[in-house]
């Protein structure tokens, strides 16, 4: 699945659980339509409003 | 219907009270607005508390029944109300329909949280489940910050609002604050340190977020009638009280630069008010985040979207601006206890109303207060009116 970037955040300061911060969550448009809020693995440089994005499982990377 | 008013109200200070429960401060604030109201606690016929994470902090769960027996308020309903930040208004609506409706002449509102004690990841999570906790997002690790820092750069993006402009919402709510005895925050902030506060999640950082507060707030809400025939001083009008539910995740939200039910309970509560926005003298919004206050001011209709940024850095919601907005020191200084915040906002528009208040707004004769609850799966808005 593939689409863009809605919206995106890093979160620094994190709860308690499984997480270790930092970590991003990112909003994606999917191009066939609906939207998807998944976790950003790895280098999130690339996230930026309107950038491409490629949804594998529960993640994103750049598209 | 009846009319209905608010006789008295009670407010502990906000911020750390390392020795105190949940019900020692509720029933603090219970206290103060019996006292200052002159209703004895045999006249109370109903109570309603606000509270959310009592049980998940404190490991008090069942605590209406417990602050009943603590004020000695006899064997009457007692009833806990959850509603996440929004837990004290859904109590002071509940309140206001046994009172209009005529089951009872007087009902006690409190409304109090004890989050202290605990690391902010603990309060973090525990907070987070203020949604479906089913959700994508949840799953995603989606915190409060999180989810708000998603709107605020939504918000920047769609309007081309220089994120520096942030920081005047957190500048002004500190500049209240400082004048507030009651505020969590005692002191001004400049906006070059409101800047420079580490992130929580880009694009917020610390001064744009409330903080973890210890608190209570308590209101006597009496009929129109009895009021009168009881020599209560001052009553304070209550005008309208809207409620709507919205989206119970941010996958639902269909915009992230408005949150519907708020808009939706604004409406219902202006009309049943026969108002306008701009009939609105002085407004207490749900500041969590800096960013929620532009959101809320829009979804109010006070500003057109994406005007809000630019009237806050003009001075339009300072005291003394077109709507002098948080003038108690909002959420982001005088702090957020979750289930009194509702409440405490309609004390400092009681205050106001009364010509009572620390940062008080000349001639003001009709107050808003906006709450929220979640991602915005419920709000409350509430008009009070200065007694005729």
């Amino acid at each position: 699945m593939s689409g863009t970037v809605h919206t995106f955040t890093t979160i620094q300061l994190g709860a308690d659980g499984p997480l270790e911060a930092p970590y991003a969550v990112v909003v994606v448009d999917l191009d066939g339509g609906g939207r998807r809020t998944v976790r950003v693995d790895g280098d999130t440089g690339w996230l930026a409003i309107g950038a491409r994005a490629e949804l594998t499982g529960g993640s994103a990377r750049p598209g | 219907m009846r009319r209905v008013e608010i006789a008295g109200y009670g407010q502990t200070p906000f911020g750390r009270a390392d020795e105190r429960s949940l019900i020692d401060l509720a029933a603090d604030a219970s206290e103060q607005a019996l006292r200052a109201s002159t209703v004895r606690p045999d006249e109370v016929e109903a109570l309603f508390l606000g509270t959310f994470v009592g049980l998940a902090l404190g490991g008090q769960a069942f605590p209406a029944a417990v602050l009943a027996a603590r004020l000695g308020l006899g064997g009457i309903p007692a009833l806990a109300v959850e509603g996440a930040c929004a837990s004290g208004s859904l109590a002071f609506r509940q309140a206001v329909a046994a009172v209009r409706s005529g089951a009872v002449d007087v009902a006690l509102v409190a409304g109090a949280e004890k989050m202290s004690g605990h690391t902010t990841a603990t309060v973090t999570r525990t907070l987070a489940a203020a949604n479906d906790t089913a959700s994508e997002s949840h799953a995603a690790g989606l915190t409060f910050p999180g989810f708000f820092a998603l709107l605020a750069r939504r918000y920047l993006h769609e309007y081309g609002v220089d994120r520096e402009l942030l920081a005047d919402v957190s500048v002004k709510a500190r500049a209240n604050g400082a004048a507030n005895p009651k505020a969590h925050f005692q002191t001004p902030v400049t906006r070059a340190a409101a800047l420079a506060g580490r992130t929580v999640a880009d694009p917020l950082g610390l001064y744009d977020c409330s903080p973890i507060s210890d608190g209570a707030a308590a209101l006597l809400v009496t009929s129109a009638d009895w009021a009168a025939a009881h020599g209560i001083e001052q009553p304070v009008d209550v005008r309208a009280v809207g409620q709507a539910g919205g989206p119970v995740s941010p996958e639902r939200l269909e915009s992230f630069v408005g949150l519907p039910a708020a808009a939706a309970a604004a409406r219902s509560a202006l009309a049943e008010a026969r108002l306008e926005i701009g009939d609105v003298d002085v407004a207490e919004v749900h500041d969590c985040f800096t960013i929620a206050e532009w959101i809320a001011l829009e979804d109010l209709g006070a500003f057109g979207r994406g005007e809000a940024a630019h009237a806050t850095a003009d001075g339009a919601t300072r005291v003394g601006g077109a709507l002098p907005v948080n003038p108690s020191g909002g959420l982001l200084s005088k702090g957020h206890p979750i289930g009194a915040t509702g409440v405490a906002q309609l004390v400092e528009l009681v205050r106001q109303l009364r010509d009572e208040a620390d940062n008080q707004v000349e001639r003001a004769e009709i107050g808003l207060a906006h709450n929220v609850g979640g991602t915005g799966g419920v709000a409350v808005v509430t008009v009070l009116g200065r007694a005729a």
